[in-house]
């Protein structure tokens, strides 16, 4: 980035903020401890559609995150506007972290213990046992999903509460072309 | 269990419904949306290890797609069993998923595959799956596993089945099998649509079979193997033996999401037709669907009468479950305690009780089906404890003895569901029994036909009735050393060595008595030799027919081992009941004039002796 075409926000501290308006890009710093980086992907997540973010590590203790926008970019405005509402998003992602952090412990006891309830009690044996070493399915080609999941369609018992089954219609129709 | 062996007993477990096809056949097509808990599925696996199974069978819907597939392997092997998959295989085209399996004992895979080109299996099961599939078929094989490919036979795909052969010929340790569509979930759903005629479906699949076979010869290779399964032996000519089902692939049990414990395979989902019930082929058949039945009758089925068929089966001694038993009534029996009453086969699994002792038996007999099995055991009541040293007991009163339900079970509200504990009767059922036979040949006078008279065991009384001139005797008998030794013996009797069918009497030959004495189910066509008698039977005179029902013998290891060895031919074309000839009879009661006099049942408590005789009123 060159130094005649870098941009200064008035608002905003030149330490955390700086664009180019060569480039169309705005870059941010930000203070690690004051923001996980679960919460910076969570907030780069909502921006990959309008722009293309780059993640950095400058220097120990803080996180650099580069939005370079998609389409042209001509005002130092626009510009602007990405680094607020950026920063919004993860201010709202560290938060919602936190809350999740201040919880786990709740969510997953609740949810243990509706596993539990269902089977009745695990012996003491039981949970010696448990085996939690094994890692989970590696699987990159997204085979493990069901046919439901996968096309989007409901599931049978969503199904039995309409009249019709259309599922039988196109397994019909499937089938007669592999018959074909 | 060693690699590739199908001997180590199976339980399958379905961990849930959820798919990642979507076969219009599917068979839990209403409860895809079901899955069962981790917690769940630990616990069945844990209970399978203690059931005393080698091997446990992850089943689904699709089994591989759980996030947890990998710790319950860990936790099957941490059991000491091995681990198996019913699958379609699409998870298992990752190659680092297999090896993970494998070193935590993947031993067993059954893995669906329906057709030899991406556009039949894609569209049989509705996913874009051929790749995953197939890719998988290559990752197995050859890594010593037993390893299965099972095609489901639609009317969509039964002319394409030798495109399937030809995709699996490159892998020699595979065991192909051709199944017909089961009328269930989508298979009911969409009957019409799906259901192949049985008939179209076992001729194609012998071709494939004759097919893969001659290939798999010219290619001097070792396999791939061809079977069929679901499919009625009668249509298979030639090719019965390579029948293939649960039991043939030792599974044992099985449990569903949200059932509480195993349950005993079975094939009751099938049905034996009318015409199938005197077929020598029964033992193994898997019949008709029931739902194909109901739909299409058994027209296409040809019972097979001319074949014969065993007329015992073997339990063999599995386990000695305790030895210091003392309880007296059923809340202590182990079965309500432990055990559990739901996970053994009410016909194949046998407990005996003997004091203090309590043995394990197991009948894995392919000669009987799953129905005959429970009617022998429990109607009939026909168990014996082998107490000889012989590959077959021919001396019942001193070989055998009689088991029956133990007063254990007495008042358990489990009695008719169990397979019940059995105890030895020390009594000898059998000579009880044919005192009644030897009652009737007491009183017999004028002219004898003894069909099937063998060695000639009532001489006793037969000789001096004879010498006396009280009865004219002509024994009549196929084995040409029994006619010999008889006419050393007997200088009285009229002997012809020839079969039932073959036996020619002068047409003024006529009878007060006939005599079919443990012969009855050695004669093929006894319809027709009924017909040839019947009318030579004077006017007052009798027709008695004595035979046995089959039975099962509770044997140890060596002396299971010494009967399998043992080469006697089968000799019985059915083992019909007292029932069953009076069916055949039935045609002829009212043109004969044949009135019932004496009938004995065979039954719990009463040796498998039964015996119907009726007088002839002309």
């Amino acid at each position: 980035m060159s130094s005649e075409n870098q941009i200064s926000f008035t608002d905003i501290p030149d330490a955390i903020a700086s664009a180019s308006g060569t480039d169309r890009s705005v870059s941010m710093t930000v203070d690690s401890e004051l923001y996980p980086l679960q919460a910076v992907y969570g907030a780069s997540y909502i921006f990959i559609d309008r722009c293309y973010v780059f993640i950095d590590r400058p220097a120990p203790g803080s996180y650099r995150i580069t939005l370079s926008a998609k389409q042209s970019v001509e005002e130092a405005e626009a510009l602007r506007q990405l680094v607020g509402e950026f920063a919004n998003e993860l201010l709202s992602c560290t938060w919602r972290h936190q809350v999740t952090q201040d919880n786990r412990v709740a969510i997953e006891t609740v949810t243990v213990q509706a596993i539990a309830g269902a089977m009745g009690e695990p012996s003491l044996d039981d949970l010696a046992d448990f085996d939690f070493t094994d890692e989970a399915l590696d699987d990159p080609l997204g085979i493990a999903q069901s046919w439901e999941e996968k096309h989007g369609r409901p599931s049978p018992d969503a199904k039995a509460k309409t009249a019709s089954e259309p599922g039988a219609d196109e397994a019909k129709a499937d089938a007669e072309e592999a018959s074909a | 269990m060693l690699p590739g062996s199908r001997s180590g007993t199976k339980a399958l477990i379905k961990v849930g419904y959820a798919c990642n096809e979507h076969c219009s056949f599917c068979h839990t097509l209403e409860v895809r949306h079901i899955q069962g808990s981790t917690a769940e599925v630990d616990h069945k696996i844990r209970r399978a290890a203690e059931l005393g199974h080698e091997m446990v069978v992850l089943s689904g819907g699709e089994p591989t797609i759980r996030p947890e597939l990998v710790h319950w392997a860990s936790l099957t092997a941490s059991l000491g069993l091995d681990f198996g998959l019913v699958t379609n295989g699409q998870m298992l085209a990752y190659p680092e998923l297999v090896e993970k399996l494998i070193a935590r004992r993947l031993r067993y895979v059954y893995l669906s595959l329906h057709g030899g080109t991406r556009k039949i299996h894609n569209l049989m099961v509705r996913s874009d799956a051929f790749d995953s599939a197939y890719k998988a078929v290559e990752q197995l094989s050859g890594r010593g596993l037993d390893f299965a490919v099972n095609c489901v036979v639609t009317r969509h795909n039964v002319e394409h089945l030798i495109g399937l052969v030809d995709a699996l010929l490159p892998y020699p340790d595979v065991g192909v099998k051709f199944s017909m569509v089961e009328p269930k979930g989508g298979g009911d759903k969409l009957f019409d649509h799906l259901m192949p005629r049985v008939e179209l479906v076992a001729e194609r699949v012998m071709q494939a079979i004759e097919y893969g076979d001659r290939r798999v010869a010219a290619l001097g290779q070792s396999g791939p193997s061809f079977s069929h399964g679901a499919i009625p032996l009668c249509l298979m000519p030639g090719y019965e033996d390579r029948f293939d089902d649960l039991k043939t692939h030792a599974y044992r049990t099985m449990i569903e999401v949200g059932e509480p414990d195993f349950f005993p395979v079975d094939d009751l989902n099938k049905t034996h037709a009318t015409p199938c019930h005197a077929c020598a082929l029964r033992g193994p058949c898997p019949g008709l669907y029931k739902g194909y039945h109901e739909v299409y009758g058994a027209t296409e089925v040809h019972p097979h009468r001319d074949r014969p068929r065993s007329n015992s089966y073997n339990y063999k001694l599995e386990k000695l479950v305790s030895v210091g038993f003392e309880g007296s009534t059923h809340t202590e029996c182990p079965l309500v305690n432990g055990l559990g009453v739901t996970p053994w086969d009410r016909g194949r699994d046998l407990f005996v009780r003997n004091g203090k002792r309590v043995a394990r038996f197991r009948a894995e007999s392919r000669d009987f089906s799953d129905q005959e099995i429970i009617e022998i055991k429990h109607d009939l009541g026909q168990l014996y404890l082998d107490v000889s040293t012989k590959p077959a007991p021919d001396d019942f009163a001193r070989d055998l003895v009689q088991l029956v339900r133990s007063p254990l079970c007495d008042g358990c509200p489990s009695f008719g569901a169990c397979t019940g504990m059995f105890e030895p009767l020390f009594e000898d059922v059998f000579t009880r029994d044919d005192t009644k036979v030897r009652e009737v040949l007491a009183q017999l006078r004028g002219e004898i036909l003894d069909l099937g008279c063998g060695e000639g065991p009532y001489e006793d009384i037969l000789a001096p009735l004879a010498t006396a001139g009280t009865i004219n005797y002509l024994g009549v008998d196929p084995h040409a050393g029994a006619i010999a030794a008889l006419r050393e013996r007997w200088p009285w009797a009229q002997l012809r060595q020839t079969g039932g069918e073959e036996l020619e009497l002068e047409p003024e030959r006529r009878f007060d008595h006939v005599l079919i004495l443990r012969a009855w189910n050695h004669l093929r066509e006894p319809d027709k030799i009924l017909a040839e008698l019947l009318p030579r039977i004077r006017a007052g005179g009798t027709l008695t027919i004595v035979d046995n029902v089959a039975f099962g013998l509770a044997r140890t290891r060596d002396q299971t081992q010494r009967a399998e060895r043992s080469r006697a031919a089968f000799e019985h074309y059915r083992n019909d009941s007292s029932n069953d000839a009076a069916r055949v009879l039935e045609p002829f009661m009212e043109r004969f004039g044949l009135a019932v006099i004496a009938r004995h049942e065979v039954g719990p408590h009463a040796s498998n002796q039964w015996l119907l005789r009726v007088r002839v009123d002309g």
